[in-house]
């Protein structure tokens, strides 16, 4: 079985010749969200009709009712990265049986409140793209290689902080 | 209702004190962690702590629009992040609001998802719209505006990433940042 059902190669070939034959104003694409505060660290944001909950744990003086800023953020980089890896695969003709991608970001707290002149910026983000499949390693390598260079929020922050890749295939470690 | 607990001061504060209080700087680092896992097509999940955040792409996209796409999540994160670091403020500089909401708007190339003519697919520019309504000096609102922008751990990061321009509405009026 694989997770991606070998209908949508034609679509998303089809998705790339549109948006190679594109225009430069059809080129840009816009992404919004609309985030309201609710009482003291939860927030409310609405996206394309959809609203995602917000709140800091109890600990940072939140109410715990839903994931942080920052889980949403490495969150988004994992995502964008399976969404881009399953339409490259598709594309390559690589079979899926299983993909996860375990991210982790690391930043100074004291940059929260200016302390010591630390900057809040997220200072490294590691992604490890874990595989499992039939094909052979250089597939899911090309693949993986792809994924990084095509991905929204991996090009963004690979111009903001420092990154490492692993790629895990059938359970064992492959260079990437 | 009030948007922001009377007691939310102290407990800034007493949050400010212990990472000042912190010596070691490996202590103050803090690390975040999601596992993303497909579950089919372009339908994904991740389990942070009790949560489960559910994640898809349009039907036009080879997806079942069952959730917001990575990209609403990634703006979502930058207005989230805002607000949290803007009430954080405005308790420590006594600033007292009725509403606040951040709009978060980005551009990209979607070229870029194809390597199409050579393009990257990066964010290009974000605006961050903060609204605020608001009895208090104006000045005060842009003091704590800005000092929000500098410690909001993701706008420090897309700050290094792209072209982010700041706007500030109070009370439906835009106010120069």
């Amino acid at each position: 079985m694989t997770l991606v059902s070998p209908e949508l190669a034609p679509k998303f070939e089809s998705m790339k010749q549109r948006f190679a034959q594109a225009s430069r104003a059809e080129d840009l694409i816009s992404n919004k969200a609309e985030v309201r505060l609710i009482r003291d660290q939860n927030s409310e944001a609405r996206v394309r009709g959809f609203t995602v909950v917000q709140d800091e744990p109890e600990s940072v003086s939140g109410t715990g009712k839903g994931p942080t800023p920052t889980d949403y953020f490495v969150t988004s980089v994992g995502f964008c990265e399976n969404v881009i890896f399953a339409r490259n695969a598709s594309l390559a003709g690589l079979s899926i049986d299983s993909l996860e991608t375990v991210v982790t970001g690391s930043w100074d707290r004291r940059g929260l409140f200016e302390i010591d002149g630390a900057s809040p910026h997220f200072q490294s983000i590691t992604v490890e793209t874990r595989v499992s499949t039939k094909d052979s390693v250089e597939k899911v390598v090309e693949v993986a290689r792809q994924t990084h260079r095509r991905c929204p929020v991996h090009a963004t922050r690979s111009r903001a902080t420092e990154l490492i890749f692993r790629l895990v295939v059938n359970g064992q470690n492959v260079p990437l | 209702m009030e948007l922001v607990s009377p007691s939310f001061k102290s407990i800034v504060e007493d949050l400010r004190a212990k990472v000042a209080s912190t010596k070691d700087p490996n202590q103050t680092i803090s690390t975040v962690r999601a596992d993303a896992k497909l579950l089919g097509q372009q339908y994904q999940e991740v389990k942070i702590k009790d949560f489960v955040i559910v994640c898809d792409e349009p039907v036009s996209s080879g997806g079942t629009d069952k959730g917001p796409t990575p990209l609403d999540f990634f703006a979502a994160s930058i207005g989230f992040c805002e607000n949290v670091m803007f009430a954080r403020n405005a308790a420590l500089h006594g600033l007292e609001f009725t509403s606040l909401e951040t709009s978060v708007r980005g551009h990209w190339d979607r070229k870029g998802q194809y390597q199409a003519d050579g393009k990257s697919p990066y964010f290009i520019d974000m605006t961050v719209e903060t609204k605020v309504t608001s009895n208090a000096p104006v000045d005060k609102i842009v003091e704590v505006t800005r000092v929000a922008h500098k410690t909001c751990p993701m706008h420090a990061t897309i700050v290094k990433a792209m072209k982010v321009t700041d706007k500030l509405l109070v009370n439906g009026k835009e106010v120069s940042l």
